[in-house]
């Protein structure tokens, strides 16, 4: 372009040769590097109280330095999400692009070109330079051409051959692909919706209810509107009781449409259900409830029937860490039925409490009154890790026994006989709409074929004849060492012509 | 089938000889490299070219040198520059590329006080010179068996613990030593027609580094990692999927490239700074110190192309742009240049995986952090080369610091404890 007097452009012109020169790219990259291992040595997305603990002021800082006021200041605790983090890739991604348009692109074009030397000074300038005597350029680019080359004869008695363009088209796509990897990504971060939910089986949840938008310019996917209905949750072990697998049976109804099935199908890890622009991946499950049946005696029984009744009603906000009986209804219900009676009682979580190690859930049946002080009744306390076996321990803490659901033995405890009929499970899953995966995945495919491409070797080669001497000279931009034995190898086989060729006695005057 | 009911003996039993055939295997190498080098020249200081049948001039030429030369061999004396470079204005060119190695012989020779491994002109007997490579491949098949009878044994994958993906990464470098030594061989013209093969000097370089490597790797896995970790045990629910074999094994391929890659730029910076240390020569002035140019005025192209074209443990330029440092550093750099593109793949694969198993391909995890991290690290080191003066020692140190980074993404993150990678690592 000539030389243009509009502020405006000769500002863009300086920004872009800032942007795409190569030390300052190495210096976002390396900026970008740095921060990102930062982040994994400072634990990240915790709690505040987290920090405050464990970053103190004060004669134990860590470092002596690195205090939580410090983190929070610099943003420590986010910095994947940190302003500065964001800023530094988009720079990144400027440099890429003022690459691209003001040195790579133009290059390419050059490279297509023929570029004939006109004397031998210009060849020294090329790289390693070599002279045969006694030799014709044609016998050179026929070999060459056989070599893979390809080869363009002046008839001054220049030649130029090339070979391997993708070798300099690689890099071209290379950053072409990591343009869009990160388009792909910004899109991610503005329109996704994502959320998860525990759900127990055969209940179900709409769809978009659970999802929240990372950004308000985010819009919620067709199938938002639908409910999900798990039809049921299992858990898959191995004879040495390791899980093997977890499978939801999912079904997507349509509430428009008189909750017609719209999809069905068991997912598990890896496998997920995907309808309408929503995805929903198996990745949680627990415990929900355990449904216990009461075998004989039942003057214990309507005792233990009142006494959930009255305990419900004086506790409606009940502790979650005690169940009250939701079977307490059904068991009144069901009433003077001595032979049988189902609870089903909701269990909770106690995973992260004192003194419980990994994951646990625990349910209560009380079988007596709340004492005067409002202390907890007497009861039996039911305990499970997973849907394999349930625990039982009396009313004084003691361990009674452990039993498999749906076996029908059952086990004595205060009294009574308890069969445990099924433990129900709750699956966890995550349901996700990410409008910029198309993006991503193109640019990480597109990634992959370019990185290999680039891998390969551009080489040229000129040559000038000089009366009877040919002048050749040849560079590579990757692998150097192959060229210069394969160079090594043509210039060899070059038949030495003791006669004058008739080209060869042309006048080759100084350009 | 014997191995139907002892699999346990028999994965016993080839891990044990793979250890021995590693061990061997380095061993061979080391003793090969470092003494017998006196007929396996380094083959990239550039053969002078003469396609012609040599002339009478150049027979007269040839008559003068050779003696000369080879009875310096013999006395295990170098021939001085000075020497050559009486050779000069002697008329036409041309030594034919046949002899040039015995004549690159004497120009390789130090001058001065002899050092190192040039002094000792051993002659092994014929053939044994294949006896390291097929030490190489003899190991590399033992790791294959090991792998394939811990994929009988388990039922799954082999490459779903520390101590399988390190056996994996042993077999990864035997085999790209194999396909290197291959790729020598192929594209290198019989150094004296009609004698056996000789493996370069740069092949025992490469083939002691990843033969070390990989003893070191298998070491580790089989004597240092705890039996428990060693054993195979059923896959968790997250790896059951045939993204497993694509993304770990590609990532482990670019470590295994990547590793012997930067070490080859560790080798060049320590040779770099030992030998610009010591070494004290100049060169006459009629030389061009330009590494691989030279000079193109007419008759004289070729001697000047000898004298321009240092020795392997040249001062012209320092050593990194002899033979020897030239090779490390582009060889290294062809390797780093392999590996980059399968660390991408591993990469974007293990992101893809990720997206598939729990919706999100990219989550800030400390192994793929590291993963980014490394990929940075050598898309720095490549970039470098790009820049001018960046040849040599520059890049080498950010391959170096590459090297560190590499070990602390495979094994370095799980010893942070937490993230989605800490299945049966340390804790």
């Amino acid at each position: 372009m000539a030389l243009e007097n509009n502020a405006v452009k000769v500002a863009w012109r300086k920004l872009l040769k800032e942007l795409s020169s190569l030390p300052r790219a190495i210096a976002f990259m390396a900026l970008i590097a740095g921060l990102s291992g930062l982040g994994t040595f400072i634990p990240q997305n915790k709690s505040f109280d987290f920090y405050i603990e464990n970053y103190p002021e004060g004669a134990e800082q860590v470092l002596g330095f690195l205090t939580y006021k410090v983190i929070f200041l610099l943003q420590l605790d986010h910095i994947y999400s940190a302003d500065y983090f964001y800023l530094s890739i988009g720079l990144l991604a400027a440099s890429l692009a003022a690459c691209t348009y003001t040195r790579q692109w133009p290059a390419l074009k050059v490279a297509q070109r023929w570029r004939f030397v006109t004397e031998p000074r210009q060849l020294m300038k090329q790289g390693r330079t070599e002279v045969l005597p006694n030799a014709s350029i044609r016998d050179l680019g026929v070999l060459m051409r056989n070599n893979g080359y390809e080869v363009f004869l002046a008839p001054e008695g220049s030649l130029y051959g090339f070979k391997g363009l993708a070798g300099k088209v690689g890099p071209v796509g290379v950053h072409a692909a990591l343009l869009l990897c990160l388009f792909g990504t910004a899109w991610s971060g503005f329109g996704t919706l994502k959320g998860s939910v525990m759900c127990p089986e055969g209940q179900d949840f709409v769809v978009g209810s659970v999802m929240q938008p990372s950004t308000p310019l985010a819009s919620p996917p067709a199938s938002a509107s639908n409910v999900m209905h798990v039809n049921a949750f299992s858990i898959d072990y191995r004879p040495d009781g390791s899980v093997a697998q977890f499978y939801s049976d999912l079904s997507l109804l349509d509430p428009y449409d008189g909750n017609r099935e719209l999809m069905r199908k068991t997912i598990s890890v890896n496998d997920p259900f995907r309808y309408g622009g929503i995805t929903m991946y198996q990745t949680d499950w627990s415990l929900s409830a355990v449904t216990v049946r009461v075998l004989g005696n039942e003057a214990p029984l309507a005792k233990a029937a009142e006494a959930a009744a009255s305990f419900s009603a004086s506790n409606s906000d009940a502790d979650p860490g005690l169940a009250s009986s939701s079977g307490a209804p059904e068991a009144a219900a069901a009433g003077t039925d001595a032979s049988a009676t189902a609870f089903n009682l909701p269990m909770a979580s106690l995973e992260g409490k004192p003194g419980v190690s990994g994951r646990l859930w625990a349910t209560f049946l009380p079988l007596g009154e709340p004492g005067e002080d409002g202390s907890a009744p007497r009861g039996i306390s039911i305990l499970a890790r997973d849907p394999q076996s349930v625990v039982f321990y009396d009313a004084k803490g003691q361990f009674v026994g452990v039993r498999r659901p749906g076996s029908g033995k059952p086990i004595a405890v205060e009294g009574l006989q308890l069969v445990v009929e099924d433990v129900v499970g709750a699956t966890g899953l995550e349901i996700k709409n990410d409008p910029g995966v198309p993006a991503v995945y193109a640019g990480f495919g597109g990634l992959m074929v370019t990185t290999l491409v680039s891998y390969l070797s551009h080489s040229q080669v000129w040559a000038l004849q000089q009366g009877t001497n040919l002048f050749v000279s040849g560079r590579s931009n990757r692998d150097k060492l192959g060229f210069d034995r394969e160079l090594d190898g043509l210039l060899e086989a070059v038949p030495e012509r003791k006669d004058l060729l008739p080209s060869a006695q042309q006048p080759q005057g100084q350009a | 089938m014997f191995a139907i009911q002892n699999l346990d003996e028999l994965e016993n039993f080839v891990r044990n000889f793979t250890f021995l055939a590693l061990f061997f295997t380095t061993f061979v190498y080391w003793i090969y490299t470092a003494f017998f080098t006196s007929d396996s020249l380094p083959s990239i200081a550039p053969l002078v070219q003469d396609t012609s049948p040599p002339t009478a001039d150049e027979n007269e030429k040839l008559a003068i040198v050779n003696p000369l030369l080879q009875s310096s061999l013999a006395q295990g004396q170098g021939v001085g520059f000075a020497q050559v470079g009486s050779l000069q204005g002697s008329g036409q060119e041309g030594i034919k590329s046949q002899n040039s190695q015995t004549n690159l012989g004497a120009v390789l020779s130090p001058v001065g006080p002899q050092r190192g491994s040039l002094d000792i002109h051993i002659h092994p007997l014929k053939g044994t010179h294949y006896a390291p490579r097929i030490c190489m491949i003899i190991s590399n098949i033992l790791l294959i068996i090991l792998l394939i009878v811990r994929w009988e044994k388990s039922g799954h994958f082999p490459l779903s613990n520390l101590y399988e993906s390190l056996m994996f990464l042993a077999w990864c470098c035997t085999f790209l030593y194999l396909v290197y030594s291959i790729s020598f061989k192929l594209s290198t013209p019989h150094p004296l027609k009609g004698t056996h093969y000789a493996p370069k000097v740069e092949e025992k370089i490469l083939g002691s580094l990843t033969a070390s490597s990989a003893l070191l790797m298998n070491a580790f896995a089989t004597f240092s990692l705890p039996k428990e970790m060693q054993q195979a045990t059923p896959l968790v629910p997250a790896l059951q999927s045939n993204w497993l074999m694509m993304h770990v094994t590609v990532m482990i391929i670019s470590y295994a490239t990547l590793i012997i890659g930067s070490l080859l730029s560790i080798l060049y910076l320590i040779l770099t700074l030992s030998y610009n240390i010591r070494s004290d020569l100049k060169l006459p002035t009629s030389v061009e110190g330009k590494g691989l140019a030279s000079s193109t005025t007419g008759n004289n192209l070729r001697l000047n192309n000898l004298i321009s074209n240092p020795p392997v443990l040249s001062t012209v330029g320092g050593w990194g742009r002899g033979p020897l440092g030239s090779f490390l550093d582009l060889l290294s750099y062809r390797i780093i240049g392999l590996g980059f593109p399968f660390l991408t793949i591993g990469i974007l694969s293990g992101a893809v995986w990720a997206n598939e198993a729990w919706g999100s391909y990219w989550s800030w995890d400390p192994k793929e952090t590291w993963a980014l991290l490394t990929w940075l690290v050598f898309a720095i080191y490549l970039h470098t080369r790009l820049t001018k003066g960046w040849q040599g020692k520059k890049p080498a140190i950010i391959a170096s610091l590459g090297f560190l980074v590499v070990w602390f993404c495979y094994l370095g993150v799980n010893l942070i404890g937490e993230g989605l990678h800490s299945y049966g690592f340390f804790s």
